[in-house]
């Protein structure tokens, strides 16, 4: 290990941080799927031990970055649920056009649509979006440190 | 092809000019348009529609776009629509974006003083 080309120290500590990252879920983006696909996530996050709200909600903030791709991001794209220690992270991408508006703001109650990334914001401990036309990679992430078991001092 | 699964379903209630639309289940952008013809149709044989969301458990930003669109069309047409029993994550989403307020049943007249 280590061994490659490199003598970029960013790289080698990014290389020893992946390797406590484990990829719990990566699945492609289809319109027919997209039930389905949040019922897998579901079930992942679940077995990470995120229960109650904060499951309930993480699944809806990841479900709608997951139609936005459908909706806005070319129709197709990947999901990739991984964790970190007590991080879930999860990067819904797209190789779609880029997204226009990226401005996360809460619409008026009587308008109609533009509320699926406030929500995906306000479900989770944070949302990050990067688009470009080549494409938009965004990312939501939750903490599994609500369960009563965690007891890391440091 | 892969056949879309059916994750919810409805039934309307009639009494008079009332109509009382109950939803089950999950719906989400697979079950928006679905759900819109049904309100449309609805919001067309009645004064009155309300539509109960109490075995509905989950309900995402496409759906949250069905009903306020509903609502405005019912608005039109003088009909007065309602959103009742929303419970959990539904009801949770429907207070933070606003919607319950202008769908709930706060949105009926005061009651006159006595």
């Amino acid at each position: 290990m280590g061994s490659g080309g490199t003598d970029d120290v960013g790289a080698e500590w990014n290389t020893a941080r992946d390797a406590d990252e484990v990829t719990l879920l990566s699945e492609e983006i289809t319109a027919a799927r997209v039930t389905a696909l949040r019922h897998a996530v579901a079930e992942a996050v679940r077995a990470a031990g995120l229960t109650g709200h904060g499951l309930e909600d993480f699944v809806l903030a990841v479900h709608e970055l997951v139609i936005n791709v459908v909706r806005h991001g070319g129709g197709s794209g990947e999901v990739r649920l991984s964790r970190h220690h007590d991080l879930l992270t999860c990067q819904v991408s797209d190789d779609g056009p880029g997204l226009r508006e990226t401005a996360v703001a809460l619409p008026s109650p009587g308008e109609v649509g533009h509320r699926g990334l406030w929500l995906a914001q306000q479900l989770t401990e944070g949302l990050t979006i990067d688009t470009s036309d080549q494409g938009t990679n965004a990312s939501v992430t939750a903490r599994l440190s609500a369960r009563p078991t965690v007891n890391e001092g440091r | 092809m892969v056949a879309t699964e059916q994750t919810w379903h409805w039934r309307v209630d009639v009494c008079a000019d009332r109509r009382v639309v109950a939803l089950f289940g999950e719906i989400d952008m697979s079950g928006a348009d679905r759900l819109d013809d049904l309100l449309h149709e609805t919001i067309a044989q009645a004064g009155t529609v309300e539509v109960d969301l109490e075995r509905v458990t989950f309900i995402d930003s496409t759906v949250l776009s069905t009903l306020v669109g509903a609502h405005h069309h019912a608005t039109d047409r003088g009909v007065d629509l309602t959103l009742v029993n929303a419970a959990g994550q539904v009801r949770r989403v429907l207070d933070m974006t606003g919607i319950m307020q202008l769908l709930g049943r706060m949105a009926d007249p005061p009651p006159a003083a006595i």
